[in-house]
């Protein structure tokens, strides 16, 4: 059963109305004109309090009674045969009271798990894990894209189903993105592809054509390091088995059902067998979606202990196993007409996600520009090294750095002026990015101070301005839900298994049932992260506002309809009388009226609950898997950056950064603005600083710590101006969407786009050193020269 | 093999009787290599301790005690268990993180003696004697410092796990230096890392609580929102 109900749309002076068909158990939707009293508001944080004091409990805080400290022991080889474990001296170490041995004969890279042990403390944990003797017979690696696409190149290992390396118990191997499936495109030595397709897209038109007769073709490859996700907690899981036959477990991982899942499987137990649970997670950034390998190591331990047994992964390990963004080679070709049509995008791009797959990066180049003819061709290459995972915009930060960079090159090359191409090429799916391009331009001072002649400036500190475009998509899963409880004393608790790594989910989830009931987001609990509560996803896609503020909606909706029966019957009114007011005092059209606790007091057993649910996108979903729908519309985003060179040292200052972002209806512009801030230098650490190095000799990681793994501090920030602008699709009945991953994927390009304002250089290869910029100049001076 | 003792400071627990001498001699060169840099070493008793007390501490487990936010704590650890890992596994007082565990990071600053310092490269042994403050002794009972109020209003935080450090570096700010300006406070916090980039944030809540003026502050934005001002004209 469904009605018909006309709700405004649109975005800044755009705005139009729109019918859709809405399920009548749903609330009436939220649209452009609905005024909010707690939505879209900057609400603090809901569990701030907690992180400030020092309260909140992460895994790795956790310290249950008689429980031991678990260490993993690792391969120092990227490839090797086991010959034997002996574990007989560390059994005997003091404090010792388990040692598990991993059923494995090959290791591909390093830091692949092959024993650990637990005892009673962390230290006494290490010294056995070191008395552990393993006989390696080390085999030949590949660590880098050279070694690894020589023709003769060892094999890192085969693809398909029932190979190691797929997602199973025993390896723990993620892929990083949906882009790639079980029976995936062929495989020539390690080089897995082409995959001309992802979730993000298709191929399209015909672009050798269009380069014939385009006016203007820009050729470049592009290169970009592997980015560790570094959280700053590092995965971490605590075991312990209640009887033979039921496992629980604490575990850092984000999603408590899927983890759930995994273990009850590996250990072939029923799924309610197994509880999954977990409160404060130290950041995920896409990594952390499986407790695998390490819960099941714990769980294993905790077995022989018979004890509960912590497993916590030391920074290097960190670093080695906590998954990555994959390396990428680019290839690019963009060709484009001399009235300022971007005739043809082209993409050749071999990326490695180590002993793992879904090193795409093709997804800017169908999302970002109407252009009517694209091709890409994304190639896995295969290496020894830890697998990736997914990370912050799988595949986008890379792709639009090169895509973008080579727009601009482009524009150069056709005189035209890269706000004004963008305009025109890259506002008829997402035309809200018109607005943004506008409002980006004026803020960062785009027509009067940006050098018009690149590299021509006087003196060594050379200024300059930049600019790209960014492209998301509405993610949602249909089917999560989220339960919310009332009770008698008027308290409110929601239950849902999604986790809480840092962007907000508790507090928008707060918003939305407080919003619904007339009360304080500081007055709804919200318990999360625990697989015995109805099913949400965990964060990742940027799609946790859109999925879980809908059903948290639905059932505050709902178990408000019940409270209103029950204060109808006690003032002898019909309900459709009663209005619940802002405050949460119940009035009818008669005068009388009930206060919160008054109503709630009514309620038979002392409590009410209900379960809401998140249907799909009114207007349906553009595709739909098997857990998870891509909606119909494109999240734009455009930001601006401002460079100073320093062309003795070259030395590159990000001065600024002017962000203009869509993101649906912006549910809660404090948190909004941190998540885009946080993009922002999580973008710029990688454009600037990070790089994973490889000893090509070793096959391993030369620095595996924060020490010599430089990221963005605070002495390199910049000013950071965001903008957000609303746009409002009536698609759920909280029309919000996500930010997480769409904060990330423009800043590179823009800060590699200014560069080339103030110096004339481009900058093709990340990160954006200081020899890696003098090397720029001095092949900018030979242009010049020439 | 812990124990926990709470007791008023103005009882101190009685000396662990470690010398200069003996505490360097346990240590072994590491620690003193540091205490040239972070650490004075505490000087307990140093002369009259009989040198046959003082001729080894460890492997073993040793007694110390700790003043941790005007608390009294006692514990038996090896002497090569950092002040870090004491806090966080044997007084749990898990709000002090280990993150790098190198000294690189800064999420497991805490006060020594109103110094901020990284507890992952001191020996717990070393911190004997000394004034410990931890994120945990930032509020007076419910009534939080200031400091943390800003925090929680312009949003310095989000997964929350460098907040401790965080807060710790300001903290130790905003004692030497009552209105810090921006360049001092990104300096104080230029050893603490943020994963999740709130850096911003956390320079707008050291100056809101020192009492200046927040130039970028969320109430602004708001403003330049621009579609905020279309729904108030069109809602």
């Amino acid at each position: 059963m469904a009605r018909d109900v006309t709700l405004k749309v649109g975005y800044h002076e755009h705005f139009s109305t729109i019918t859709r068909s809405v399920p009548d158990d749903e609330p009436p939707p939220w649209d452009a004109a609905t005024p909010l009293n707690v939505v879209g508001k900057p609400v603090p944080r809901v569990d701030a309090r907690d992180k400030v004091t020092g309260k909140a409990k992460y895994t790795r805080d956790i310290r249950l009674p008689g429980m031991l400290y678990g260490v993993i022991v690792r391969s120092p080889y990227a490839a090797a045969e086991i010959r034997s474990v002996d574990t007989a001296a560390a059994e005997k170490m003091p404090g010792v009271h388990a040692v598990y041995v991993l059923d494995r004969t090959r290791v591909r890279f390093e830091g692949h798990e092959l024993a650990a042990v637990a005892a009673e403390t962390p230290e006494q944990a290490e010294d056995a894990a070191r008395a552990i003797r393993i006989d390696y017979k080390p085999g030949p690696f590949v660590v880098s894209f050279a070694q690894a696409m020589q023709p003769d190149a060892p094999l890192v290992m085969r693809t398909g189903a029932t190979e190691e390396g797929h997602v199973s118990a025993q390896t723990g191997v993620q892929p990083v993105a949906l882009a790639w499936a079980a029976d995936g495109p062929p495989q020539q030595g390690n080089v897995v592809g082409p995959a001309r397709g992802s979730l993000f897209g298709k191929n399209r038109g015909d672009v050798p054509h269009a380069i014939q007769v385009s006016d203007a073709v820009v050729e470049q490859k592009f290169r970009t390091p592997v980015q560790t996700h570094s959280c700053l907690e590092t995965h971490a899981a605590i075991a312990y088995w209640e009887s033979n036959d039921r496992l629980i477990v604490h575990c850092g991982a984000k999603s408590a059902t899927r983890t759930r899942e995994e273990l009850a499987d590996y250990f072939g137990l029923p799924h309610a067998h197994v509880r999954v649970s977990t409160s404060f997670i130290g950041g995920h950034f896409g990594t952390k979606s499986s407790g695998l390998p390490y819960a099941a190591i714990a769980a294993q331990l905790a077995k022989r202990a018979k004890r509960p047994v912590k497993i916590a992964l030391s920074r290097q390990d960190e670093h080695l196993v906590g998954g990555n963004r994959p390396q990428n080679q680019m290839q690019v070709r963009v060709a484009g007409m001399r009235d300022g049509t971007l005739a043809a995008v082209e993409l050749i791009n071999h990326g490695s996600a180590g002993a793992g797959f879904g090193a795409g990066a093709a997804g800017p180049f169908f999302s970002i520009y109407d252009c009517a003819n694209v091709e890409v061709a994304d190639y896995d290459v295969l290496m020894n090294t830890g697998p990736a995972c997914a990370f912050r915009a799988p595949g986008h930060p890379q792709g639009a750095f090169a895509l973008e960079v080579a727009i601009d090159m482009l524009c150069e090359r056709l005189g035209h002026d890269p706000v004004g191409f963008r305009l025109q090429n890259s506002c008829g799916r997402t035309p809200w990015r018109a607005e943004e391009l506008k409002i980006g331009a004026e803020r960062i001072g785009w027509n009067t101070r940006r050098d018009m002649r690149p590299g021509t400036g006087e003196g060594p500190l050379k200024h300059g301005i930049g600019v790209a475009n960014s492209v998301w998509y509405s993610v949602y899963n249909p089917g999560a839900q989220v339960e919310v409880q009332l009770n008698k004393d008027g308290s409110v608790v929601a239950f849902t298994s999604t986790s809480a790594p840092g962007a907000g989910s508790r507090t928008v989830i707060a918003q939305a049932i407080a919003e619904e009931l007339g009360r304080q987001a500081q007055q709804i609990e919200v318990r999360l992260s625990d697989s015995d509560y109805p099913y949400s996803p965990p964060p990742g896609g940027s799609k946790l506002t859109s999925t879980v503020t809908p059903p948290a909606r639905q059932a505050a909706y709902r178990v408000k309809q019940v409270l209103l029966r029950h204060a109808a019957r006690h003032l002898g009114v019909e309900v459709e009388t009663l209005r619940l007011q802002r405050g949460g005092t119940i009035v009818a059209q008669s005068g009388k009226q009930l206060e919160w606790q008054q109503a709630c007091a009514l309620l038979p057993g002392g409590k009410t609950a209900a379960l809401g649910e998140r249907l799909d996108d009114y207007g349906g979903p553009a595709l739909a898997l098997s857990r998870l729908s891509m909606g119909q519309d494109l999240m734009a985003g455009v930001q601006f950056a401002e460079v100073t060179v320093d062309e003795r040292l070259g030395r590159v200052t990000v001065d600024k950064i002017v962000a203009v972002q869509d993101c649906g209806r912006v549910f809660n512009p404090l948190l909004a603005e941190s998540q885009l801030q946080g993009g922002i230098i999580n973008a710029l650490s990688f454009g600037l600083f990070e790089e994973r190095v490889m000893d090509e000799l070793e096959g391993r990681m030369l620095n595996p710590d924060f020490l010599f793994y430089k990221m963005a501090g605070s002495r390199e920030m910049p000013e950071i101006d965001t903008v957000f602008l609303n746009v409002y699709h009536g698609q759920t009945s909280t029309d919000a969407r996500n930010l997480g991953e769409p904060a990330k994927v423009a800043t590179v390009a823009a800060v590699v786009n200014a560069i080339y304002n103030a110096t004339g250089a481009w900058m093709t290869g990340l990160p954006i050193t200081p020899g890696r910029v003098l090397e720029a100049l001095a092949e900018r001076d030979k242009r010049f020269q020439a | 093999m812990s124990k926990r003792e709470k007791e008023s400071t103005k009882n101190p627990a009685p000396s662990s009787g470690l010398s200069r001498r003996s505490f360097l001699k346990g240590a072994g060169v590491g620690a003193a290599g540091l205490a040239t840099t972070q650490l004075r070493i505490p000087e307990t008793a140093a002369e009259e301790t009989p040198l046959e007390q003082s001729a080894a501490v460890g492997p073993g487990c040793v007694p110390l005690t700790f003043n941790v936010n005007s608390q009294t704590y006692t514990a038996h650890l090896e002497p090569r268990v950092t002040l870090a890992d004491a806090l966080r596994d044997h007084l749990d007082l898990t709000g002090t993180k280990v993150i790098c565990d190198r000294g690189a990071c800064g999420g497991c600053t805490v006060l020594l003696d109103n110094e901020p310092v990284v507890s992952c490269l001191i020996l717990a042994i070393a911190a004997q004697g000394k004034k410990i403050q931890t994120v945990e002794g930032l509020a007076q009972g419910e009534t939080l410092d200031p400091l943390q109020d800003a925090f929680i209003a312009h949003d310095a935080l989000q997964c929350g796990y460098c907040t401790p450090g965080m807060l710790m570096s300001c903290k130790a700010l905003l004692n030497q230096t009552a209105k810090p300006t921006l360049a001092e406070i990104k300096t104080a916090v230029s050893g603490n890392l943020c994963r999740c980039g709130t850096y911003p944030h956390v320079f707008s809540a050291v100056l809101a609580a020192s009492g200046q003026n927040v130039e970028q502050d969320v109430e602004q934005d708001l403003n330049q929102n621009l579609d905020q001002e279309s729904t108030a004209v069109e809602g």
